[in-house]
């Protein structure tokens, strides 16, 4: 029996489910709103999962889920198919939600959440009786260190990228990703 | 092993961690590693850290994701530009001319009118009276729902922001919201009296997306 | 490295379109030829001029007691002026060169925008917009400023609450909107449009492409097409209680509302949609 061939079983199929995902990109980009109900059903949960993250609420995150796909769908024009179609829609996502946070803020030429720190990074490592799960403890995290973290370690964006995006140096942004760490390191129990 | 007095900085330790340390400081570090426990000790704690946050799971709801897509659909519905023909699921979309599809209520249900046609007229339609079509108007209702909630809750959060606001600029949203606001009222009075006219309801719904842009726009001032 | 930026500072002096006029040179940066810059100028005017050089350029007048803040790297810069209080800022008159494929986000509270080719999001609250040149995309939106638009570009994005919105030259899809303001659109190469009002007229002016799709939406402002009399045009007319003019033929609606018209002119090739609650539909020769 060739133990290869149920892997490329499941090549062939993850090869024609991803060739289906980008003729219905080409169709929305025509206007087929149809074929982009097939694009959102293959993307959402992911775009769910960033945007729960980055938000710590889940009516939050669906509200944005939402807000994505309608400014995907705006947006399908610009898309260049050279780059992969989840590429795109996962920066896209990731611009929504950071104008959301934005617009929260009101603060777009400094992002600086020092004073969400509290009485500094140890008063944030709290101590808890009962272990906490990673998205309840990036639930605590203020607003810009937990998105800085779920950039970088979870989306593995670059600190250069990631100061694009978020318009704060990226000094700043690698040190508000060290905080987030510890303080999600105590919380966590590691 | 035997601890250094002389620790690494916290960059040190978290870029080699996640193996971001630049080329030019990696022995020097590799070798404190190797002499400190202490260091040693907290890198491997953050590699653990950050091997836990890899294998952590995305949070559930997937499956309850399908029920956003109706609002979606219809938001986007409510932006599109409408074509003449009565669009057929099969080929309203793939055709290059129909570049988009129909709106949501309007374009589909024209009255009948009677025309008087003369021979050196341009040509001209008489188009037959349609039943409103109910999952139309069902799709419009959700979608001025919808916008009616985007608004509140961007409504809400402009009442935080106007006192800080310059006062020409608070002028300015005050008066386009007003004139927003007069046109929605004027709709709605005409759906209670016609309310199954879906050219209302998508003239409604219009109105909704301008005073959802709007506020967002002035959300962003 | 400072020689380095001595050096695109002298070779920006004696780039095409920049003159001693624009002011003296505030920073000079090299930058990605795709990178992107982010800018706030509250009052006074911002123009960016795109060109065909890896770096950025800010010339101009700064105003007294206001700082540029400025940061970034080859991939991207955020910079902007602030003033000792948002609400006393003096004007500040900037220059910006920046690369043709960059893209800008500005923002300024009052001082107008003026962009030459570049790509990007455009918003001020009461100052006004003026974007031309060959693009990539735009979004354009102001409060209560005017947005004149004169571009070549596959997609373009523009709002204003009652300033005047005038579209020109060559996008091809268009979503524009006013609350109040009129909006004019001399735009013939346009293969799909949505222009809305609440209570600001709406003009269209020229012949629609063969094979473009345009939806007009108004409340109580008019619509008036003024159409070539070569024009080839599907037209569907519809308003709740406004009036429905047809300049074209006899052909009339009916005289008590709801009215619809549905007429053709040539081949209808181009699909034309007007709706209004109240507004009137005057469909004409130009």
């Amino acid at each position: 029996m060739n133990a290869r061939a149920p892997e490329s079983s499941r090549l062939v199929q993850a090869e024609s489910e991803s060739a289906r995902i980008d003729d219905a990109v080409r169709r929305a980009r025509q206007g087929d709103v149809g074929a982009f109900e097939i694009v959102y059903r293959a993307h959402a949960a992911r775009i769910y999962a960033l945007c729960r993250r980055m938000v710590g609420d889940d009516a939050q995150a669906r509200d944005l889920v939402q807000d994505v796909f309608v400014r995907a769908w705006e947006r399908l024009t610009t898309f260049r198919e050279q780059s992969a179609f989840g590429t795109w829609l996962h920066r896209l996502a990731v611009n929504v939600v950071l104008e959301q946070l934005r617009s929260r803020k009101r603060d777009d030429a400094r992002h600086t959440d020092a004073d969400e720190w509290l009485a500094g990074p140890g008063s944030l490592a709290e101590r808890l009786d009962t272990r906490m799960d990673l998205d309840k403890a990036l639930a605590r995290l203020p607003a810009g260190a937990r998105t800085v973290f779920l950039l970088h370690d979870i989306e593995g964006y670059s600190h250069d990228e990631i100061a694009q995006m978020t318009g704060i140096a990226p000094g700043t942004a690698r040190a508000q990703l060290w905080r987030a760490r510890r303080a999600l390191m105590g919380m966590l129990d590691v | 092993m035997t601890d250094n007095t002389t620790h690494l900085t916290e960059d040190e330790r978290h870029t080699a961690a996640d193996g971001s340390l630049p080329a030019e400081r990696r022995a020097h570090v590799e070798a404190h590693l190797a002499a400190c426990d202490t260091c040693a000790a907290d890198v491997a704690r953050i590699v653990a850290f950050m091997k836990r946050t890899q294998e952590s799971t995305a949070p559930g709801a997937a499956a309850s994701l399908d029920e956003l897509w109706s609002p979606i659909r219809a938001r986007i519905e409510a932006t599109k530009v409408v074509a003449l023909d009565a669009p057929t699921p099969s080929t309203s979309t793939r055709s290059p001319v129909r570049l988009v599809v129909a709106g949501i209520a309007a374009a589909l249900l024209i009255t009948t009118i009677v025309l008087r046609i003369r021979p050196h007229e341009q040509q001209t339609s008489v188009v037959a009276e349609a039943a409103p079509d109910s999952s139309l108007l069902r799709a419009v209702a959700d979608s001025t729902k919808a916008y009616e909630a985007e608004a509140q809750i961007l409504l809400d959060r402009l009442e935080i922001q106007r006192a800080t606001m310059r006062p020409e600029a608070r002028a300015a949203i005050d008066r386009n919201l007003h004139v927003v606001d007069v046109a929605i009222a004027e709709l709605k009075d005409a759906i209670a009296r016609d309310p199954n006219n879906p050219a209302l309801r998508q003239l409604l719904a219009t109105s909704y997306r301008q005073k959802v842009e709007l506020l967002k726009r002035a959300n962003a001032s | 490295m400072k020689r380095l930026l001595i050096a695109i500072a002298l070779t920006a002096r004696s780039a095409l379109g920049q003159s001693a006029a624009d002011g003296p040179v505030l920073k000079a940066h090299a930058i990605d030829s795709t990178g992107s810059i982010n800018l706030y100028v509250p009052t006074g005017s911002v123009r960016l001029v795109a060109w065909d050089r890896d770096s950025i350029v800010v010339r101009g007048q700064m105003a007294r007691n206001a700082r540029l803040f400025y940061g970034g790297g080859p991939q991207g810069v955020k910079m902007g002026v602030e003033g000792p209080s948002r609400g006393d800022s003096e004007p500040s008159n900037l220059v910006i060169y920046m690369p043709h494929h960059g893209r800008a986000s500005v923002r300024t509270a009052s001082a107008t925008i003026v962009g030459d080719g570049v790509s990007g999001e455009f918003y001020s609250s009461s100052g006004n917009i003026r974007l031309s040149g060959v693009v990539s995309s735009v979004e354009a939106e102001a409060m209560n400023g005017s947005l004149d638009v004169d571009l070549t570009t596959p997609w373009l994005r523009a709002r204003t609450g009652d300033g005047h919105l005038l579209i020109r030259g060559a996008p091809q899809d268009v979503d524009a909107s006013t609350i109040g303001g009129t909006l004019d659109i001399i735009a013939p190469k346009v293969m799909r449009g949505q222009f809305v009002s609440v209570s600001g007229d709406i003009h269209w002016i020229g012949s629609p492409a063969r094979g473009s799709v345009f939806d007009f939406s108004n409340h109580n402002g008019a619509v008036d097409l003024a159409l070539s009399p070569s024009a080839s045009v599907a037209l569907t007319l519809s308003s709740v209680t406004g009036t429905i003019e047809n300049g074209f033929t006899r052909v009339t609606p009916i005289a008590s509302p709801p009215r619809t018209l549905r007429f053709n002119l040539g081949n209808g090739d181009a699909h034309v949609t007007v709706r209004t609650f109240k507004g009137a539909i005057r469909v004409r020769p130009e």
